[in-house]
Formats: C-alpha cells, structure tokens, sequence
C-alpha cells in the first residue's frame, strides 16, 4: 500500500515535463508561427475588385445578322470567343444544333455560353 | 441604275454590318495572341476568365504590397522538387479549356481557408497544404487524394508487395499504402513567388508517393494573376 503510493508521487511532475518539452520543440514552435503569420496577412487582404467575376457588367449584346447559317455561327464563335468554341467543339452535332438555334433567338454571348456549358454537363 | 443603287445599298449595309461587328466583338487586352477570354467551371457554375480592358487601371488591394518578412514569407525557387514543372498563366487556361473539362487534371489553391475566401482563381479547389502534410489515416488527406485521382489499398501482404517490386505482379507507381496509377495532372499554386505554402504542398504529396510528373507548380500565384488582371472569384 505504502509502495504504491510511492510509485504514484513522481509520475506528475514528468508528465509535466514531458508536455513541457513537447510543447517548446521546435518544430512545433515553427509551424504555429507559420500559420499564425499566414493568418495575420489573410486578415488584410483583399483582391482588386475589378477582377472580381461576380462584378456587376453590362451584358455583351451582338450585332449580328440573324439569318446566318451554322457554320457561320461557327466561324464566328472560333474567331471571338475562342474559349466558348472550344466547350462548342466537344458538343454532339444534335447539341451543337440546339446551341445554334438557341443562338439565333438569342444573340447575346453570355445565355450561349451557359446553355452551352450545360449541354456539356448533361 | 436600279441595280446600281442596289448594289450600293448592299456594299454600305455589309460596311455597316462589318464595322458594328468589329467595334462591338474587338477586345484590346487578350489573354495571349489567341484567346480573348476563357470560359471555366466553378461551383456548378461557368466563369469567363479574361483580362481587366482598362489599359490604365493599376492594381489596389493586398497584392500591391512588395514586402513581407522573411521568414516566413521567402522567395520561392522555380522548381519546389526535382521533377515538378513550373507553369505559366497560359498552361492554366490550357488546363481550363481541357483537363478541367475532361475531368482530367484539377487546379489546386494550396493556401489556408482565409486567403481561399478572400478570392481564387476561377476553377480551383481549395486543398490547403495543411491537409497534405497530415497523417496518412486523416480524412481530410483521404479525401483530396482521392480527388486527385490516388486510391488507398486495402492490405497489401508483404509477399504482393514483393512480387510487385521483383516486377512479377505491376507494381508501377504504387506504395504500401497508395495506388498513384491513375492520377490526374495537377497545378497547384498560391499567393506568388514570396509563398511557401503551395511549395509545402508539392513537397508532401512527392514525400507520399505522388509522381512528380503529374504535378505542375504555378509560381506566379495569386500576385502574378492579379498584376496581369486577370479574373478571380469569391468560393
């Protein structure tokens, strides 16, 4: 009885140590300084708003002639919007038609854009 | 004279038809000599990525800063491990038009949640390299490989593992603990040449077994995308 209590006393103070010690290892040390700097450049920073996507635009109308025929819709995406036609391109022939058509009701790049990128989607 | 005036007719409304065309679709500032813009997925959503066409416009915000302390904030090397190539904005927007379409590759934002919300570059994820660094049984690192394409395996008996290294079973880019077989190209970036947290990311995944190859590092970050205008968006 008398020895157990004996055996209980010192074991504290090295547990005490023990986190001591790993609490000022360097390593450690280091990687909250590291985030803890990371954390106090995020809390200032801001992005140019003008770069921002979400920015409020005037939407791009196109002074197009309506009657033009797909390949000339084509042609037309190729030339301009380049990034638009390549999405265009990996469309079926039914879907590139729908997106087409669509075109034709609808000659502004931003709906084309969107319908076409759901066509790729679904 | 009728065909005449017709004709005259028909040569001023397709001028007409030309010029509104050109002055409404000509865009000044393009992305390179091809593209003026490109279109990219984002959250279930599609971002046209182009270029600020104020040709005056000069950049405010937290990118404007030149310096910070160092360390922790040191200039990067072009290559962050032996293997991994350094990109450009132009291979991003490759990897937009294709890999991110295709499913592919992935745009990896290696930095912390806080600068994540602040604004990225449209069509990335946010896998902070915190994530990377974590033991091998954590959720959070399970999760990102496996966007990425590497599958865990199940227990692997020290005799496959010797067949497979002999060359008697394919054992190509697998590991204990990993399959990197089918892993998908990857760019990973952060805030620019000053930040060290998508070069920890690069070195993790490489310490894990990830090939190096398959692995490109954005050095230019967030500051080099900004400088240059381009567009970003808040996750």
């Amino acid at each position: 009885m008398h020895r157990t209590h004996k055996y209980a006393k010192p074991r504290l103070p090295a547990l005490y140590f023990i986190i001591f010690v790993i609490l000022c290892s360097p390593s450690i040390a280091q990687a909250d300084d590291y985030t803890d700097a990371l954390q106090s450049e995020a809390a200032d920073l801001s992005v140019d708003p003008e770069t921002d996507a979400n920015k409020p635009a005037t939407a791009q109308k196109l002074v197009v002639d309506h009657n033009f025929g797909q390949e000339a819709f084509q042609t037309m995406l190729a030339q301009h919007y380049h990034g638009t036609y390549v999405f265009y391109k990996r469309l079926s022939s039914e879907k590139r038609l729908v997106a087409y058509e669509a075109y034709k009701k609808t000659p502004m790049i931003e709906p084309l854009r969107r319908l076409i990128m759901d066509l790729l989607v679904n | 004279m009728q065909i005449f005036k017709l004709t005259k007719q028909l040569c001023l409304m397709t001028f007409t038809f030309l010029f509104m065309s050109t002055s409404v679709l000509a865009v000044d500032v393009m992305l390179d000599a091809e593209r003026d813009s490109v279109d990219v997925i984002h959250n279930n959503g599609v971002i046209k990525v182009k270029r600020i066409q104020d040709t005056d416009h000069k950049i405010t915000g937290g990118f404007t800063k030149t310096s910070r302390k160092c360390p922790p904030f040191c200039i990067q090397p072009m290559v962050p491990v032996p293997g991994v190539k350094p990109v450009s904005e132009i291979d991003i927007f490759n990897l937009m038009e294709n890999e991110l379409v295709s499913g592919d590759g992935l745009l990896i934002d290696a930095r912390t949640p806080a600068w994540h919300q602040k604004g990225t570059i449209p069509g990335s994820i946010n896998i902070p390299f915190t994530v990377f660094e974590a033991d091998i049984n954590e959720p959070a690192l399970q999760d990102a490989l496996k966007k990425m394409g590497v599958r865990k395996r199940g227990s692997v008996s020290g005799f496959v593992r010797t067949l497979e290294k002999s060359g008697f079973l394919n054992g190509d880019m697998k590991n204990d603990v990993w399959d990197f077989s089918r892993t998908k190209k990857v760019i990973i970036w952060c805030n620019g040449p000053w930040c060290g947290q998508s070069p920890r990311a690069i070195k993790a995944l490489v310490e894990l077994g990830y090939p190096a190859e398959k692995i490109q590092y954005y050095r230019g970050g967030m500051q080099t995308w900004q400088i240059l205008g381009l567009t970003t968006v808040k996750p």
